[in-house]
């Protein structure tokens, strides 16, 4: 890799920043629904293993970024560089799993639920929307950080006041005392009748807890485009309108002088920042809005025992009516719409984020690994994936029924988004032990973490397939 | 500076609590919306005078924890003054667990309402910035747009 300067990190501790991204992606079914459901079914103290899985990924968030910020390569290039299949795979599992519009359904039923206009109406406007807002930006990442700031914002504030109007101390302390259970598992779940539908469920949650699936390795494309580290000198995805001003994109990234002091102290400089992002932004914001959507959950089952029935039957779509009828019961109507809202928006905003982070990583490895496509320049390749997936999603939702649910649609992504998660663990101790300079590699307890945490993932689905026959 | 005052005011209203008499709504989203708007006012006063640090989380959690506890107070002591009944205070054990309870959920408040403010003031702050660098016939350098 060509040598360049690190650049100066930024000397104040922002609260906007990809750490804050990634947490307003992460926040998603599996904050609002699978792990409120667990707590439902198997008692606050199931909650260690979310404090585990959120907590690995925070270790995981800050070895991508490692190599983001060391190269201003995206992780995919990464793996290029270790064994170009292993790039392929994960360019192949995003296809598989991303390009269902399985979010956005899920956040139009709501709103259906809410106005009794068909959830197609709202989906598909909902599609064409994200096209929209992305192809007239200036440039790209700036609109997708703020506009998912902004609802991550609104849905912290507005879930709070939901469940400081209905809930109580009481649930607060038993969500937070769960997290510290460490070591408790539910017998129902490793033995007995119960055992093979219950096992698989756990597995699933905690791959749900925080980012799924692919969303950390995005991270690091988010990370380029925001400038951080190397990523300064990577020039950056713009709107269609602003297709004029693109430049050229460098044939690699680059690499700073690790023996020159004063590039090693602007290194940790970004580590500062990278720890941050990855602590504050992320864990923690990703705690809280579990917290309180756990403290929701416990709330409608004490205002409707009902809704305790419809969790157990594992109903997604009665279990949010649910939720919304007991919030309109404690605090009127207005609350339970809102609740319904609430969902709307984390469907639509996961899509979005997802459909922008997806087509950077798809055409970050189109650009560069697939020669002949390379003169269409990056832009033109992301746009191309970004409305691929929007005409597809579009067909798609016309040929799904509703009685397949777009529910149904989401459990596609559960296996191979584990896969992937414990995928890209390994990849990581590839990348940052192999491809780095000797001081700016990971130390022995972060590789150890990292090992562990494939171990977790992988460990887990084989475990799930071997012993039930069932993976997720 | 009527950002934090808006900002307030908004988050207020959403406590509208329907299905109840329409002079319960109006107390309750008001009772809640107007001491709120007045701390998200004191809080810009304290941003412009350099006393909060922009963007930054901490001050901004406690801002949090410790406004929309009093303000939830103050709506359910005034809905318990005018209709004999508030929302959630005379179901908790006793005013301590009520305040912590509101405390925590002040924390929410707290952060969500930074990042809303910081992204209001953030949008304001880089058109304001792009117009002078136009006028100026120059643009920032890329580093110091980027991050």
């Amino acid at each position: 890799m060509p040598i360049r300067d690190l650049p100066e990190a930024p000397t104040s501790l922002h609260i906007l920043g990809p750490g804050l991204l990634l947490a307003a992606l992460g926040v998603g079914l599996g904050e609002t629904y699978l792990w409120p459901r667990l707590v439902i079914l198997f008692g606050p103290e199931i909650r260690w293993l979310f404090f585990i899985g959120v907590t690995l990924q925070g270790i995981v968030m800050l070895e991508m970024a490692r190599y983001a910020t060391a190269t201003g390569e995206s992780i995919f290039f990464g793996a290029a560089r270790l064994w170009r299949p292993i790039m392929w795979l994960f360019f192949a599992i995003a296809i598989l799993v991303y390009i269902w519009p399985g979010h956005v359904a899920l956040g139009a039923q709501a709103f259906e639920s809410l106005t009794g206009i068909s959830w197609y109406i709202f989906a598909i406007a909902g599609l064409i929307l994200i096209g929209i807002i992305i192809s007239f930006s200036t440039i790209v990442y700036n609109v997708v950080e703020a506009i998912l700031s902004t609802l991550i914002g609104i849905l912290v504030i507005g879930s709070s006041i939901i469940a400081a109007l209905v809930g109580n101390l009481g649930f607060v302390w038993a969500t937070i005392t769960g997290l510290f259970t460490f070591g408790y598992f539910p017998q129902e779940a490793i033995s007995g009748p119960q055992a093979a539908a219950l096992f698989p469920l756990i597995v699933g949650a905690i791959a749900f807890a925080g980012p799924s699936g692919m969303q950390q390795m995005w991270y690091t494309l988010w990370l380029r485009d925001k400038g951080a580290g190397m990523g300064t000198y990577i020039p950056r995805i713009k709107g269609l309108t602003h297709m004029d001003e693109e430049e050229t994109m460098p044939s690699r990234g680059f690499m700073f002088d690790t023996e020159d002091p004063e590039n090693m102290r602007r290194w940790k400089g970004w580590r500062r920042w990278v720890h941050f992002d990855a602590w504050v932004l992320f864990w923690g914001i990703t705690m809280l809005t579990t917290i309180i959507y756990t403290v929701l959950a416990q709330s409608a089952v004490q205002i409707d025992p009902g809704v305790r029935e419809a969790i157990l039957a594992d109903d997604q779509g009665a279990t949010l009516d649910g939720m919304s009828g007991a919030f309109a019961q404690a605090g009127g109507a207005v609350i339970g719409g809102l609740f319904f809202v609430f969902i709307s928006v984390i469907g639509w905003k996961m899509t979005f984020g997802i459909f922008d982070a997806f087509s950077r990583g798809q055409a970050d490895m189109t650009y560069y690994f697939i020669r002949p496509l390379q003169r269409f320049g990056m832009n033109r390749l992301y746009f191309a994936f970004l409305w691929f997936l929007i005409l597809f999603g579009i067909a798609m939702l016309f040929v799904t029924g509703e009685e397949d649910g777009p529910a149904a649609i989401l459990d596609i992504l559960s296996v191979l988004s584990t896969f992937a998660m414990g995928a890209y663990c390994l990849l990581l101790l590839g990348t940052n032990n192999l491809l780095l300079p000797k001081k700016i590699r990971p130390n022995i307890v972060i590789n150890i973490l990292l090992a562990f945490a494939a171990l977790f993932y992988l460990g887990m689905l084989a475990y799930s397939y071997f012993r039930f026959g069932v993976i997720i | 500076m009527v950002t934090g005052f808006l900002t307030g005011l908004l988050v207020g209203g959403l406590a509208a609590v329907a299905g109840a008499p329409t002079g319960y709504i109006i107390v309750a989203a008001l009772g809640l919306g107007i001491p709120l708007a007045i701390f998200g006012l004191v809080y810009d006063v304290l941003l412009d005078a350099g006393r909060i640090p922009f963007g930054r989380i901490a001050p901004t959690a406690l801002y949090g924890i410790l406004a929309f506890p009093i303000a939830r107070l103050v709506q359910e002591l005034l809905l318990t003054g005018i209709f004999g009944q508030g929302i959630t205070l005379q179901h908790e054990s006793g005013v301590l667990s009520f305040l912590v309870f509101q405390g925590i959920m002040g924390f929410g408040y707290g952060i969500g309402f930074l990042m809303i403010h910081s992204q209001i003031i953030e949008v304001s702050a880089w058109l304001a910035y792009r117009k002078q660098a136009k006028e100026e016939g120059n643009q920032p350098r890329t580093a110091e747009k980027r991050v």
